[in-house]
Order: structure tokens, then sequence, then C-alpha cells
């Protein structure tokens, strides 16, 4: 009993001196707070090559490949208008003497009455035994009808001269045609007996002879044995009729009614004059002009069609008429238009000649014209201002010398960088050529960078033609120039690139298909270039402002620290360094935190200390600034697929009170 | 009695009438979280806990009738009413709320944490307890008639926080839920509770059972074996219990530079939809809760130490949702005269490794009336004054019980 007595005072004891050795602690005045650590994501943010750089030309993709391209459309051009030969103006002209007029045949008539003749002017008719008569002059009897001939001299023709003798008696003749105009007898007719009711028919030539439209027969004498003794009936009226027959009369001067007829024909081919090599086959006229100077002595009217045969101007060959004025020399021009003409027509040389026909023609009048066959027909033409459309053919063998500088100093996607080595690339020069010509091209790239001076050639590269004018033309070729990798071939920025080229036109052996050049189909040469490889970027920057509002200063007063949390898993062949500014509403530096993105993937963090914490009431703007480098050795291989991927997360510590 | 349930050590009849015995227990002292920083503090004192826990158990034996039969057996009937309210804090989401997650940034951390449990239960008791003695063993048994009267559940089925920031995961993620339950009471207007005789039975009213075996080695040494508040646990049903759940996983917007402009990813990035994390709120009013009735087992020992005095040692299991309860106990009762008996002993909570330490008296007021008074570190109770409430900073809890009971206790055993 007493251990348990002295156990329990023991006990006890020990209470009340564990008891009292403690301190009280007063909750009124206990301040539990709790200050976790809030990490939570502010989200992600994938930066995919593919997406962050548009498909601008610049920068492109194909499959998963990246690649940057630069394209310089149309660097060198060769136009087509430059390959057209230029068609030098032409004159050429043409003349002819007056030709003869062939009129047209006429007839012109007169009669010998017996009461028109001297001795039997008394009888009246009836029954009467003529005694013989003559010869006697038996007057003048003037010829009645139309005639062409006003006056002229007579080259060629005949007059038939038909009497028919309706006396009851036989009469010998005596005849002279007379032209009143001047009294001079144009020829004689002598018709021995002519029996009664019976006609004789005499021909006589007109060369030579002057003849007019006053023509009259002058009867030199009249004989007849009379009526043999033996009375005959008879009439005063009874005649001897003269009918005058113009036979193929050609008249070589004079005034003349003029038949409608062709005064002048003409078919030529008159040639360019080009060069050797050149052979035209087929041009396309846009525009060209003739002009025209037609001299007409024929105091008359006279049409000279012109054409150009072998043309097409709209559906009909190319013509037109030139309406001489009487006397004065008809002087113009005509203007072709969208006309084809086919040069090739000219037997023994089918290129390079142009066909050409004039025709004139008198036109048809009731007056007479005078003229003179030694009057000359006279024809000038000047083909000018020829405008080509296009043209078939061939063009000979020459060579067209092109160069351009071109001075890449930005690519154009604005970034910003110090410097971009493409080690390596690609430098595609693309053709597009609307020409029908072969063409080979001699190309020269010449690189100027603060690396040296490189150069790469290539040679006889046969650019893609058109073998037939057929639309569309468009043919594509591109030939691909890849410097060597070892060097920095383009380095931006400052990086010059001379192109030089020479187009080596070789249009010959007569060939057919013709080759062809159409006006505004040209050959343009455009230089791409591809990195798809290996390149060394330098401080390649990108910069965005974007404004923001800072957290409320209640909530930065219980923030103890703070930290922005980036991980990343980074495929870009880059380190990347981001850095981030603040910038109160004064634009004045807040503080300003770098992050480093080092290797494939890792985790960093960007802490900030109680004063930048509490300076975050006065942010305004955000400052990014993101920038790329790359190792010098320029192995990195870029794909549209690479990304990098930042996981961002806000971590901090929050001083929550709970009692 | 209440503790072995197959004990003897009680008098040949035995009336108790108001007896109070509110107890508060912490598995953490005053000191160990109030001194310095106690976020700090709290930190330290899950790195060797499970949890950071309040329990307390206010027992009021209104009334008990306890008598001797002729075969030395004991019954007893008892009406009671209780309360008991449970709080405990996981350690996880102590952890969480103390340090944050994933403090260094980077990483993966993912928490699965048994969150808030608290238990608040008010209920009465009515029982009838036998102890039958078979030779040199006693057996016991007690029937307990619990009807739960008013109360309030809060649970966390489910809380887990993932926080993942890796180079290909950015991601927090939260699934909770939180149950609230309300029986008896209406949590908005508390003073319509009234009490009423009513209570002692409703349609919730369930058996517990206490069980104890006993066995004298040796006149010296008796050794027991006692359960209780089989089966655990007490279901209500009927009530209305509403869950506020969600599941977040938030990874912050998601940008593809070049097809969304940087300019709106900050825009963006300064948004967050609060919407997405309001909970899911469902109420189902004809739910069921568990009132948790630990199950304590209880291995024991008495050493007589000669004819006024024994020393118990005994070994306490209590289990809970976060750990079992490790109490071991030494204390001796002295039985010195008639008039007052002692009792004084010490608890080591193996848990937290902490100690307390108990003292009760009986003292005998008037013939066949006894006062019993006891409790645990008398000397670290909180102290009231200036307005305020001053805590020892050992304070770990308290266990006070008074009561009054008539007797018969004369030839009473030990």
């Amino acid at each position: 009993m007493k251990i348990v007595q002295k156990s329990g005072i023991i006990l006890i004891g020990s209470i009340v001196l564990s008891a009292c050795s403690g301190d009280f602690l007063n909750l009124s005045d206990t301040d539990l707070s709790i200050s976790p650590f809030l990490n939570v994501p502010l989200g992600t943010v994938n930066i995919t090559m593919a997406n962050v750089v548009p498909d601008t030309g610049l920068v492109s993709q194909d499959s998963n490949r990246f690649f940057i391209s630069y394209q310089i459309d149309s660097a060198l051009t060769v136009f087509a208008d430059s390959l057209i030969p230029e068609l030098p103006a032409i004159q050429f002209s043409d003349s002819a003497d007056l030709a003869n007029v062939v009129l047209p045949n006429f007839s012109q008539a007169a009669d010998l009455t017996l009461g028109e003749f001297g001795p039997t002017a008394n009888l009246n008719g009836g029954i009467f035994i003529f005694p013989p008569l003559g010869p006697v002059y038996g007057g003048s009897q003037t010829l009645q009808g139309n005639s062409p001939v006003c006056s002229a001299i007579l080259s060629q023709g005949t007059v038939t001269l038909t009497v028919t003798n309706s006396w009851p008696i036989p009469v010998q003749l005596s005849l002279a045609l007379v032209n009143n105009s001047n009294g001079a007898t144009v020829t004689n007719f002598v018709f021995p007996q002519i029996l009664p009711g019976a006609s004789a028919t005499q021909t006589k030539s007109l060369v030579g002879k002057t003849f007019s439209n006053n023509m009259s027969f002058e009867i030199i004498n009249v004989q007849s044995p009379g009526s043999g003794g033996s009375p005959v009936p008879y009439s005063s009226s009874d005649e001897i009729s003269f009918n005058l027959q113009s036979n193929g009369i050609e008249v070589s001067s004079g005034s003349v009614v003029f038949p409608q007829s062709q005064l002048f024909t003409s078919s030529e081919f008159y040639d360019f004059g080009l060069a050797n090599g050149i052979r035209l086959k087929k041009i396309f006229v846009k525009r060209a002009v003739i002009r025209y100077q037609v001299s007409m002595p024929i105091d008359g009217i006279v049409e000279t069609d012109i054409t150009i045969p072998f043309s097409d101007n709209f559906g009909a060959p190319f013509g037109f008429t030139i309406n001489s004025t009487p006397g004065l020399p008809s002087i113009g021009r005509a203007v072709l238009q969208n006309v084809a003409i086919d040069l090739s027509k000219s037997p023994g040389n089918p290129y390079n000649r142009l066909p050409f026909e004039i025709e004139s023609y008198i036109v048809s009048a009731s007056n007479c014209v005078g003229f003179d066959v030694n009057d000359e027909l006279n024809f000038q033409f000047e083909l000018d201002s020829i405008e080509l459309d296009a043209v078939e053919g061939q063009f000979g063998s020459y060579d067209i010398e092109l160069e351009e500088e071109i001075n890449l100093d930005d690519l154009g996607a604005g970034f910003e960088f110090d410097e971009m080595i493409f080690y390596g690339p690609k430098l595609s020069i693309d053709f597009k050529n609307s020409i029908g010509i072969p063409v080979f091209v001699d190309l020269e790239l010449k690189s100027t960078n603060s690396y040296g001076t490189h150069s790469v050639s290539e040679s006889d590269f046969p650019v893609p033609f058109p073998q037939e004018n057929v639309f569309p033309l468009l043919r594509e070729g591109s030939l691909v120039v890849q410097p060597d990798s070892s060097v920095p071939f383009l380095v931006f920025p400052n990086q010059d690139l001379d192109v030089a080229v020479t187009a080596k036109i070789r249009s010959t052996g007569n060939p057919n298909p013709p080759h062809f050049v159409q006006l505004g189909e040209d050959l343009n040469v455009g230089i791409g270039i591809i990195q798809e490889s290996r390149f060394s970027i330098s401080n390649l920057r990108f910069r965005d402002t974007v404004g923001v509002s800072g957290p409320d200063s209640s909530v930065l007063a219980n923030l103890l620290e703070a930290f922005w949390g980036v991980s990343y898993q980074n495929q870009l062949p880059f380190d990347v360094v981001l850095e981030l500014i603040a910038l109160d509403a004064g634009g004045s530096v807040l503080f300003a935190k770098a992050l480093d993105l080092v290797g494939l993937e890792g985790e960093t963090k960007l802490e900030l200390d109680q004063v930048e914490i509490l300076s975050l009431a006065n942010l305004e703007q955000l400052v990014w600034n993101v920038r790329f480098d790359s190792p010098d050795s320029g192995d990195n291989v870029l794909n549209a697929t690479d990304s990098l991927i930042l996981n961002l997360s806000l971590g901090g510590r929050y001083r929550i009170e709970v009692l | 009695m209440a503790t072995f349930t197959a004990t003897t050590y009680l008098p040949n009849r035995f009336l108790a009438i108001g007896a109070v015995n509110p107890n508060l227990s912490l598995n953490f002292s005053a000191g160990q979280l109030l001194n310095g920083d106690p976020s700090a503090n709290i930190r330290n004192l899950v790195q060797s806990r499970l949890y950071l826990g309040l329990e307390s158990e206010v027992d009021v034996e209104v009334l008990s009738v306890l008598w001797k039969n002729k075969k030395g057996g004991r019954t007893a009937l008892g009406l009671n009413a209780g309360s008991i309210v449970q709080v405990s804090l996981d350690r996880d989401f102590l952890r969480i709320a103390t340090e944050g997650i994933l403090p260094d940034g980077f990483g993966e951390e993912v928490v699965n944490s048994e969150g808030i449990s608290v238990n608040a239960h008010l209920y009465s008791e009515i029982y009838l307890h036998k102890v039958r003695s078979f030779g040199r063993s006693n057996f016991g048994y007690r029937v307990r008639l619990v009807s739960p009267i008013a109360g309030a559940q809060v649970s966390t089925p489910e809380l887990e926080l993932r926080r993942i920031n890796s180079g290909s995961v950015n991601e927090i993620a939260l699934n909770y839920e939180f149950t609230t339950a309300f029986y008896g009471v209406d949590p908005n207007n508390l003073n319509s509770f009234t009490p009423s005789p009513s209570m002692l039975f409703s349609k919730n009213t369930s058996f517990l059972f206490d069980l104890g075996i006993e066995q004298e080695l040796n006149p010296k040494l008796k050794v027991g074996l006692s359960v209780q508040n089989i089966p655990g646990q007490i279901r209500i049903s009927g009530i209305e219990t509403t869950s506020y759940s969600g599941s977040i996983a938030y990874t912050g917007p998601q940008f593809t530079l070049g097809q969304d402009s940087l300019s709106s990813v900050f825009s963006q990035l300064v948004q967050f939809n609060i919407d997405s994390l309001l909970p899911k709120v469902t109420t189902n009013v004809d739910a069921s809760i568990q009132i948790p009735f630990k199950p304590v087992v209880r291995l024991y020992a008495h050493r007589y130490l000669g004819e006024d005095g024994i020393l118990a040692l005994s070994a306490t299991i209590r289990p809970s949702v976060y750990s079992n309860d490790l109490r071991t106990s030494a204390y001796v009762y002295s039985r010195s005269n008639k008039l007052f008996h002692l009792a004084y002993g010490l608890n080591w909570w193996t848990n937290n490794n902490s100690f307390d330490a108990t003292i009760a008296g009986r003292i005998l007021l008037a013939p066949y009336t006894r006062l019993t008074i006891g409790m645990s570190n008398p000397f670290l109770l909180p102290r009231f004054g200036q307005g305020s409430i001053f805590l020892p900073e050992n304070f770990t809890g308290f266990s006070v019980s008074a009561g009054i009971s008539f007797g018969f206790y004369r030839n009473e055993s030990l």
C-alpha cells in the first residue's frame, strides 16, 4: 500500500510540475495564417514553325520540309518584242505606158437615091429606059450613126464598107471616106459594076488614120451602062446604101468614148530586206500604213484596186481602192490593222516577201476622153510604220545578254536579326516561257556578302518552249543551281546577288512548224532561293508589346513571392532567349527578366522579388522579346513540324489569414 | 463498468444520477500549433501525423440502476444522452494548405487527400448491461438502444489535386466531393431545436453492443478483453444530404502561335472563367449516413496491489478513417479507506507520442451516497479571463467526469 501512496504522490507531483512549466497561450492573440505556394498553369503556347511563319512565299513548306524561299519574279525578262524582227519600211513602185484603147465595133450608114443623083434627079418614077450614065460626081453623103471616136488616130483596126445597089441599073462607084473634122480622106473605095439588087463589100485598114465622129462619103463618081435599051421600072427613091462597119479599132491617142476596160494589172512580191537567217513565213500586222501615189494621165475616171493576197483581214484578203482624180495624181494612205499576211507564197523564196497586187480600170463614161498612148501610168507605194503582233518563221541565231544586280538586305518577313547564313541553298532559276523559239541559257550567279564573293554558273540550259502557236503557250522549266555547300553563299543582310544570263536564240533550219513570237508572250526568268537544309542564325528577333493590367494592390500585398515558370520542349534548332520587360504607364521599365531556353527540354523560372511584385501594380505594358540563336556550324535542319512548346505557369506564395 | 464490460468491480446495488463526462482530445498540443509560425507548425505536425484532429465526447448518464444477482453477476439498466464531435483534417489537405502544391514550380505532384471530416451528433441511449461469472471467468455484454437526435456531418469522399508541369504537360486538376448532412435540426435555425421524450425512439434507433470477457489467471492477476460499440456505427436514413462536387482540369489556354495572335494569347491568359470552379451541387432528400461510434478494443490486466489497490494496465485501440489510435494506459486504483477512493494514472498516445495524466476520486458524501470526480491533466485545463481563452502550451485536451451514485457499497469487491 505504501508503494501505491508513494507512486501517487510522485505522479501528482510530476503532473503539477509539468503543468507549471508551460506558458499559457492567448487564443485571441493568435495569428494563424498560412502561405501556401500556388502554382497554376497559365497556358501552353505552341510555336510550330509551320504556323508561326505564314506561307507567304518567302517561307513555305512542302510536306515536312520547311524552307525559306525567296522568290524574285521576273528578275530578267526577254521581251517578245525584242525578238520580233523589225520590218523596215519598204517602198515599191510600178508604171506602164497607157495601152491602146480598144474600141467596140460600131457601124455607120449613108445612101444615095435616084432622086438625089444629078442625071436622074428629074425622073419621077415609072418605066424608063436608062441610058448609060456618067461617070459623074455623086455628091457627099454624111455617115449617120454613133461612133465612140470623137477624134483619134487609129493604131489598129479596119473598116468594111458594104454597098448595096437598089437602083434598076448596074453601077460602078468610086468613094472616099472623108473625116470632115479635118477634111482629110481616110480611105477610098472603088467598086466595079454592081448589078441591080446586088451588094459589094470592101475592107480597108484604118491604121494610122485619123477618125472622128464627123465622117462622110465623098462619092467621087458614079458610072452606069444604063438599062441596055430596055425599059425598066424604077422609083426615085431607089437607093444605093452604104454601110460602114468598124472592126477591131484600137486607138493610140485622141479622144474617144472609153469603154470599161482594164488599164493596168500587176502582181508582185516585194522583199522586206531582212538580215540573213531571218525568214519570216507569216506576220501578224498589228498596224501598218500603206502610202501611195498614183499618177493617171487620162482625163477620165480610173479606179485602182490594191490587194495583198494571202492575207487575212477578218476573213478576206486585205485590199483597198484608189479612185484617181482626172488630171491629178492620187495621193493617199491606207491602214492595215490586225492583218495576217502569208509571206511564203513567193516562188523560189518562200519567205520575207510581201505579196502585192495592182489592178487599174477605166470607169465607163458617155463623153470622149482624150489620151495618148505614150502617157505613163505610175504607181508608187510605201509600207511603213509597221507594228507586228506576231511572226512565224525562222529567226536566226543570236545572243541576248541580260544582267541584274539584286540587293537582298531584307527577307521581307518582318524579322529582325543580326545575321542569317544560308549554307548550301538551292537557287532555282525558273523559266516561264511563251516564246516559240529555242532558247538556251548560260547563267552565272555571283554572290557578294561579308564572307566574300562566290560564283556558280551553268550553261546551255534548254528553256522549254511551245512548239506550236496554240494557246496556252506558257511552258515552264527550272534550273536548280546549288553552290558549294561549304561556303556561306547567302548571308543576310547586305547580300548582293549578280545574275548574268545569256539567252542564246537558236532559230535555224527552216523549222516546221515554224518558230514564232507573239507580242506580250515573253520569256521571264525568275530566281528562287530555296533554303531547306542548313543555316545559321544570329540574334533573330521577334518583338511585340501588349497592353496588360496589373493585379490589384491588395492582392500584391499578400503575395510574398512569385515566379513565372516555363517548362519547354524545344525541337527548334535554336536556342531561345525570352526577354520580358514590364513597363508602367509612362513607358518606364519596372523590371526586365530573361529566360534562357537551352537544349531540347528544360524548365526555368523567372522569379520576382518583393519590390518587383509590388511594382506589378503599375504594370501597363509587357514587352516580349524573343531571340533565336543557332550554333555557327550550319548543321541545323528546320522542319515545318518543328515546334517549341512552352508550358507557362504562375507560381507564388500567397498569405491567407485563417484566424 | 462501461470501460471494462466484463468487470465485477461493482457494488451490489447501485443507482447513478446525472453523471457527466465531457472530454476533449487533440492529437497535438496547443503549443505545437500556436507557438511561432502556425503555418510552419502545421507543416511540422503533419510530418508525424496522418491528420490533425479534434474529438470531443460528452456522456451524460441520466440514470442508471445496477444490482447484483444471486450468482454474483451484475445487471444494469440505464438512460444516457451523449454527443460526439469529431473534426479531422487530413495531413495532405493541411500540407496543401500550408505548403501549396509543386512549390518548386516543376514536376508532378498528385495528392489524394481525405480532406475534412466533421461529425457532430447528439443521441440518446437506453441500455441493458449484464455480467455473468463462470468460475474464474466473467462474461459481460451490453445492449444499447441508440437514437440519434440531431447532428451534422461533413465528409470528403474525394479530394484529389494533381499538378503536373513538365515539358509536355502543364495541368492542374482537382477532383473533389464534399458532402454535408444535417438531421434533427435546421442548420439555418438552430433555435428551433427542442428536445422531447419522443427523441428516445425514432425510426433511426439502432442497437450497439459491448462485449467483454475477463479471466482470473491467479488470485492477484486478471486479464480481460472488451470490445465496445459494435458494429462501430449506426445508420441514419431518410435525411437530406447535399453534395458539392467538381472535376476541374485546367491547363490554361492553349495557343498556337501563328493561328492565335500574341495579343490574343495574353488577353486570354488574364481571363479565367471562375464558373468552371463552381461545384456541382447535388441534393439527395432520401439519403443515409453513418454515425461513427468508433469500436474500441481494449486489452487489459489487473494486478492486485494488496487488498486496497489495483494496478491496471491497458492497451486500447480505436480505429479511425486515418489510422488506429493506440493508447496505452497505466493507473492505480487505491481504496485506502471507505470514505475516499483515489485513482491516478498515465495515458500514452502512441500515435503522436503524447502523455496525459488522469486522476479521479470517489468520496462518500453520506451513507450510500458517493460523489465521483475525475479529470485528466487537471493543471492543463484552459483558463478563462480578460475576455479570452488561455490554453496551456501542452494542452492536448481534457476529460472531466462528475456524478452522484447511490448504492450499497459495503462488501464492494475489488
